[in-house]
Order: C-alpha cells, then structure tokens, then sequence
C-alpha cells in the first residue's frame, strides 16, 4: 500500500473516521459490525506490509480450531486435549521464534562457537519482523489455554474471533487482550454512554499529547546520547537516561491511552495498562503498574505454572529469574533486553529477600514521609538504570555509560532544561493523578479547567509538537 | 472499569468514570474545537500579513513584481538570495539600454521556483532573449519539497504549479496538500510560531517587523550589519568538506526544475545562461573539490543544447563586502553585476 498508519499519521485518521461512522450505523447488527472493524482491522495492519496478513489469519485459523477442538475433547481424554493444546503453543512459540528469534540465536549461537575457535557454517533467514507478532500470538495463546483449563468456552463465531485477535486499536502493540475480557463485549450490544466518550476523548488526547509533545520531543536527545557514533555528546549520560525513561513511557503508554481511548469510542473497554509506574515503591509495586496486560499474562501462564510461589523459597526465586529474563526477551531478540529483565528478576528476588527479613517496618511507622520518599527514590534509580540495559546498543555501551554516571560532566544544562519543560506536564498531571488516585480525575474537572487543559493540550501538539510520524516504541517487540 | 472493579490493590490509582450529560460534553467539544478554528484563522491572518518572515516578504514581492510587469522584457534574472541582494538591473538598464528585472528569491527553493516564474512570465509574454538563473555553492544539491513550500508560501497558484510536473501526486493530492497547509498554519507553520513566540517571550516582537526593501527592478540592497559571522560560518563549511560531508550532487528535484527549465529554453529559443552567485574569497579557497563537481554537472546540462551555457567564474569578494558566506552589500552589487554583464552579453 506504500503507507503504514501509526495513530498519529493522516491515514490513520482517515481509516478511523471511516470506520467510526460504519460503525455507529450498523452498531446493533453484531456480525455486520464486527466485519467492518474486522476489514479496518486488515488494512491497517495490511498497510505495514500485507504479506503479513497471511500470519494473523494463519494465527486465527490454528487458535479457532484448536479453541473448538478441545472444547469437544471430552476432559476424560486428557491426552487428546493437551495434543490440541501442544497444536496452539507449538504454532505460535514457533511463529514468533522464526520471525522473532531466529536470526537472533543463530547469530549467538555462531558467535559462541567462534569464540571456542569452531567455524560454524551461520544459516540465517533474511526475515522481517512482523509488525505487532509478539501481541497477537501472546493473545491467541491465552485464549486457547484458557480453553484448556476451562476457564472459558470457545466461540463459535468465527467472525468474532477474527475480530478478537486483530482489534485494531491494540493489535500492533496491546494492551495483551484476554478473551474473557474481549470476546464477550464483541459478542454483545454496544453501550455508548456520555461518560464514556468523554474519558475516551480524554484519553485519545492525553495520548496523543505524551506520544507528540513529549516522547518524540525528548526522543532527539535520546538518539543522540545513545548513537553509537557518538563519544561524547553535549547530553549528558544521566540525562540521557532520564529522557529515555521518559521517552518509553510516554511512547508507550500515549499508544495505550490512544488505543483504549478509541476502542471505548466504540464502546469496548480494553485493560488498563499503566497505573503510574514511576510512583511504584518496590520492584513488585512496579510490576503491577508497568505494562500490566504483559506482566499479568506472565504471572497466568508462565510464572504459576512453574509453581510460582508455592513450592518453596529457592523454587520461588528461580521462577521469578525465568519469567523476568523471558519477559525480557519477549521484548526483542537482542541481550540487552534479556539483561534488562534478568536485572529486573533480581530486584525482585532481593525486594523479597529484603522485604521478608527488613525492620524498616518499624522505620516507616516513625518516619512514614520519609520511609514513602526514600522506597520510592531507591526505586526509581533501580528503575532508571534498567532503562539504560534497555535502551543501550551494546554492552559495552553498557559500560561506558554506567561508568559515566557517576563522572561530573560540564555541559550547559540546555538538553535537561529542554526535557523538563516537555516532561512537566506529565509531572502535573501525575501528581493530580497520584493524589486523587483516579487516572481520569481530569474528566471531573470544572468544565472551565478541563476547557482550558484542552486548549492548551492542542495547541501544544499543534504547535510544538513533532510532525513527522514517528513509529510507536513497542511497535517493534 | 471492569479491570478495576476487581483490583484487590487498593494502593493502585483506577480508572472512575465520571458523570456528564450529552448536552454538557457537546457544548465542551464544541467549544474545544471552536477555539482551536478561531486561533488557527487568527494565526493565518497574523502569519499572511506580518513582515517578519524574509523568505515570505522576498518570494511575495517577487511574484507581486512579475504579476505587475505590463511590458515583456529583454532578459530575466532567477536564483536564489544571494543575487536577489547582488544583481542590479538598473545598472544593465544604464550601461546597456537592456530590460530586465531580478526575480531571484531564496535558496530554499531551489531551482522549483525558477521553473515556476519562468513558467509564469511565459504565460503573459513572449519569451525574453535571456533568461540568467544563479545559484549559490549550496543551493543545487538542496532537496525542496514543491508541495510543502506552496503551502508555506505566499505564491500564487497558478495552474502549471498546481499541476506541478514536479510532483509525484495527483492534481487532487497537490491541491489539498498546498491549502491544507495554507489554510492550518497552526499545524502546519510550527516553526514560524516557534520563532514568533519565542521573540514574543523576548519581549522582541517589533525584530520581527523588519521591512525589506526591494526595488522597482527587484534587486533588494542590503546594508545591515552581517548577521552571521563569515568566518564562523567558513569554519563548519570547511569542517563538513575535509569530512566529507558537503553534498556535491545536485538534487533529483533540482535536476528535474532544471530539465523543464532548459526544455522551455529550447521550445521558446532563448538563452539561458546558469552563473554562481557570490562568495566569500576564503571560501573558494576550501571549495575546490565541491565547485569541480558543481561545474562537471553545469557543463553536462549546458552540453544539450547550444543556447544553453554555463559560466563557472567564482564571483568572489573580499571579508569586509561580505555581509555572510554567500551575500554581499549593497556596496559590492554593482562589482557583481558588472562582472556578469561583461559575461553575459560582450560575450555575442
């Protein structure tokens, strides 16, 4: 097609319009409705590359008929069910890990035995990734083990479920649906109410205002501190590392807001998948509020099947290792990202090691204000140097940088002055969200301050905000 | 939220919704968007009637200048700023009895508008028996977007520029990319706003107020202090030469104005005439690769036809007639016109 949409591209707007006005006509008319958000669906992830296209049916196909298989599999015929079951992990494992992971551990593999001095013969596969692939095969998986466990009955709509694994609005980078949220609001009537479009606009705009005026703004600096060209930039390595935490952030969860924002357009509500992550306390506290869908779906179907916390201390902390440095992984076929989660298992472990034997319990009866503000600036300084394996290129850039942490750079203060003023708004805002603990507090405002907010939300994107489509983040795990 | 209905963290914040009545949220998006249109269309209005865009000020002026010729004319000059501020057709007028005006505009344009002016002057007249197009070092290799400079600035649409040969798209996609920008600045004109705020927030908004004076001829004298340090700006030229990255192609879109260009040249018989503009001496000095490449390119352009030429002199000036790398002072324009008018026309 030549174009690919991204939310903040005009094509995208168009497509949506469209779509949105089908929408409304023939919202009563379940089947009718769900194919037009199905053809929406396809062309705009076909406008990444529709070769792609054949994956996602591929994808809906297997998981549709092994959903119906082990449904009819009587649960007496426990063999039968788990040859299904093996069907759906087996296919979509195995999608991801020649798309995703192939060329990666091949790579690896060639370098390990260069380095015993073996010349391997490297087969590599010149393969794109799919854009999205680690979403939709996570959300087909679970629906299919979720039918294994009988934990929910498969549809028999095909339709439906087409609709289900390639829902637009969150198919190229979540949230990680699940079918017992999605699935039954595709099935049912649609409830549009006044409150939920205004959150729904409410959303689309805050997104919209994170992703332009802030993650792509403090994305310059970004690039610049992390280019492997560069030896020593006028950005320094803190600063750096805060605009990127910054930058991920509000890359992401603007996509989020966005995504959620225009799927309750239509009257479907998608997880909330960021509960103000850098306010967490603890490395678990983090968990729950950074990329819930995703951590949620490796607590389901990772960390508890391998027995979770229920088989003994060692066992609790070699499963915590596991589905970190899988998590992290999942991320993309790169170490960093698998050091990026093994660094954030480890937290983990030593938040509990920590947690279970520390009397700082006693310190924060005493001291509430201060124990709250030192947990939380302890957290996020662990939180801002996993963000450097994040992003980093390599490990040696790793270690360049970590050492440059703690250098005193001179530098004119220009790059952190630039990305405080682009990350203020954020601040505001979350501190308003902090203390009303309501994400959507600003819907509540007096109509003149959410009139005012607007204004300057949407002159600020208009005006200030970078207007060359840049690709989401998390379009590319 | 269904999610949050079931959280069992109650430390976490949710997601509560709010309660509002269609009648109240209409009345708020309405009056959202409302503003936002009447703070656009007061944007437009500020941005087409203030002065303190150069660019703007000297490519409007020009195309007021053609639009206002009532006579043909014996030659025409196009380019770019620095023989907008260089070449005095006065100066022809006395010494030759020769017609002519500057349309020279800015750089930024690239060889686009002079295909565009060209194009326009054909329209009414009958070809000129020369037409002299000078560009600075700098200017060939430019990439220029058509589409996004019509939108940006103030040129009349006439219908060889909105069926633009130069573009790749329809004449619909032409049409509506040019007046979406024209008609949204506030999207579209960021960094104009950019700079009228910051100057605003400075305090220094009369700066901005800036009258540029371009005669009846269209040659714009220039006697203010330099406003960028020549040799500041010699030393990141240079820096860029020794590391090889001062482009020295010229650019597709450059090359495509100019095959039109000497198409016209062929179809209407005049003589065209491709010069440098001006430069600082201490300039050539590190430019010798760039200006080689430069002539290869020019000569291979001049070879297709034989009213179509190429003058390779380097026109340059001393420090003190420079006002930038590439533009002199008012003083020094008579110097440059002279020089190419000897070039031009003792040469038969």
């Amino acid at each position: 097609m030549g174009v690919y949409m991204i939310f903040n591209s005009q094509q995208f707007m168009v497509l949506f319009a469209i779509t949105y006005v089908l929408f409304l006509l023939f919202r009563n008319n379940v089947n009718i409705r769900n194919g037009i958000l199905l053809v929406a669906s396809y062309i705009f992830y076909g406008s990444w590359n529709w070769h792609f296209l054949a994956l996602i049916l591929l994808s809906t196909g297997v998981d549709y008929y092994v959903g119906i298989k082990i449904d009819e599999t009587s649960p007496t015929n426990p063999n039968r069910r788990k040859h299904f079951i093996l069907i759906s992990i087996i296919f979509n494992l195995g999608m991801l890990g020649i798309f995703k992971y192939y060329n990666f551990f091949a790579a690896s593999l060639f370098d390990l035995f260069m380095s015993m001095g073996i010349y391997l013969d490297p087969i590599t596969l010149d393969v794109i990734l799919p854009v999205g692939i680690s979403f939709y095969t996570f959300q087909t998986l679970s629906y299919s083990i979720d039918i294994y466990r009988e934990k929910l009955k498969p549809t028999r709509n095909l339709l439906t479920f087409a609709t289900f694994v390639a829902f637009f609005p969150q198919l190229v980078a979540g949230p990680i649906e699940r079918a017992s949220n999605l699935l039954p609001q595709l099935s049912a009537p649609i409830q549009l109410t006044p409150a939920k479009i205004h959150s729904a606009l409410f959303l689309i705009l805050w997104g919209y205002f994170k992703k332009v005026f802030i993650a792509d703004k403090v994305a310059q600096y970004v690039n610049v501190a992390f280019s492997t060209t560069s030896v020593n930039t006028d950005v320094p390595v803190i600063v750096a590392i805060i605009a990127f935490s910054i930058q991920i952030y509000c890359d992401f969860s603007g996509y989020t807001d966005i995504a959620r924002g225009i799927a309750r357009l239509m009257g479907i509500e998608l997880m909330v998948n960021f509960r103000l992550p850098y306010f967490a306390l603890s490395p678990s506290d983090f968990w729950n509020r950074w990329h819930i869908s995703l951590s949620t779906w490796l607590r389901d179907y990772l960390y508890i099947p391998l027995g979770g916390n229920k088989k003994g201390q060692w066992k609790t902390y070699r499963n915590l290792m596991i589905t970190m440095l899988l998590g992290g992984l999942w991320h993309g076929a790169a170490w960093n990202f698998v050091l990026w989660g093994g660094y954030h298992g480890l937290l983990l472990i030593l938040y509990r090691i920590i947690g279970k034997t520390s009397k700082m319990r006693s310190v924060k009866k005493q001291l509430p204000t201060f124990s709250i503000v030192a947990q939380w600036f302890l957290m996020i300084s662990f939180t801002l140097y996993g963000w450097l394996l994040f992003r980093a290129e390599s490990v040696d850039q790793i270690l360049v940088m970590t050492k440059q942490i703690f250098s005193s750079d001179i530098y004119d203060g220009t790059a952190l002055l630039d990305v405080s003023i682009h990350a203020l708004p954020l601040l505001i805002m979350q501190i308003a969200q902090v203390r009303s603990k309501d994400l959507l507090m600003m819907t509540k405002q007096k109509l003149w301050i959410q009139f005012t907010v607007s204004i300057i939300l949407l002159l600020l994107i208009l005006i200030y905000g970078h207007h060359e489509t840049t690709e989401f983040i998390y379009f590319q795990f | 939220m269904i999610q949050d209905e079931h959280l069992t963290d109650t430390s976490l914040p949710i997601e509560r919704l709010g309660n509002i009545n269609s009648k109240t949220l209409m009345g708020l998006v309405l009056s959202v968007v409302l503003t936002i249109v009447m703070i656009n269309v007061a944007v437009a209005v500020i941005i087409n009637k203030s002065h303190f865009d150069r660019g703007q000020v000297i490519v409007q002026k020009k195309w007021e200048l053609l639009e206002g010729l009532q006579n043909p004319l014996d030659y025409i000059l196009l380019g770019d700023s620095s023989p907008n501020q260089a070449f005095d057709p006065q100066i022809v007028r006395e010494e030759l009895g020769l017609n002519g005006v500057n349309l020279a505009t800015i750089g930024t344009f690239g060889f686009v508008d002079d295909l565009w002016l060209l194009q326009a002057y054909l329209e009414s007249f009958d070809a000129p028996k020369t037409v002299i197009i000078a560009h600075s070092f700098d200017v060939p290799q430019r990439d220029v977007a058509p589409l996004k400079l019509l939108g940006t600035y103030r040129i009349p649409l006439t219908s060889s520029i909105t069926q633009n040969e130069l573009s790749d798209f329809s004449y619909i996609q032409n049409v509506v990319t040019v007046y979406q920008r024209r008609i949204f600045p506030l999207h579209y004109r960021n960094e104009t706003l950019i700079y009228m705020i910051e100057q605003f927030l400075k305090g220094q908004l009369d700066v901005l107020e800036v009258t540029y004076l371009i005669d009846d001829n269209g040659f714009m004298p220039w006697n203010e202090e330099g406003i960028i340090r020549v040799e500041d700006e010699l030393a990141q030229i240079e820096q860029l030469i020794v590391s090889e990255q001062f482009p020295d192609e010229f650019s597709k879109i450059n090359l495509q104005a100019i095959a039109y260009i000497t198409e016209l040249a062929q179809d209407y018989n005049f003589d065209l005439y491709f010069v440098n503009g001006t430069t600082y001496v201490g300039l050539e000095e590190v430019l010798p690769t760039v200006r080689s490449q430069l002539d290869q390119q020019y000569e291979n352009i001049a070879k297709s036809h034989s009213n179509i030429h190429y003058i390779s002199t380097p026109f340059t000036f001393p420090l003190e007639a420079m006002k930038s790398i590439d533009h002199i002072g008012a003083d020094y324009a008579r110097e440059y016109t002279q020089s190419l008018m000897r070039l031009i026309w003792s040469n038969p």
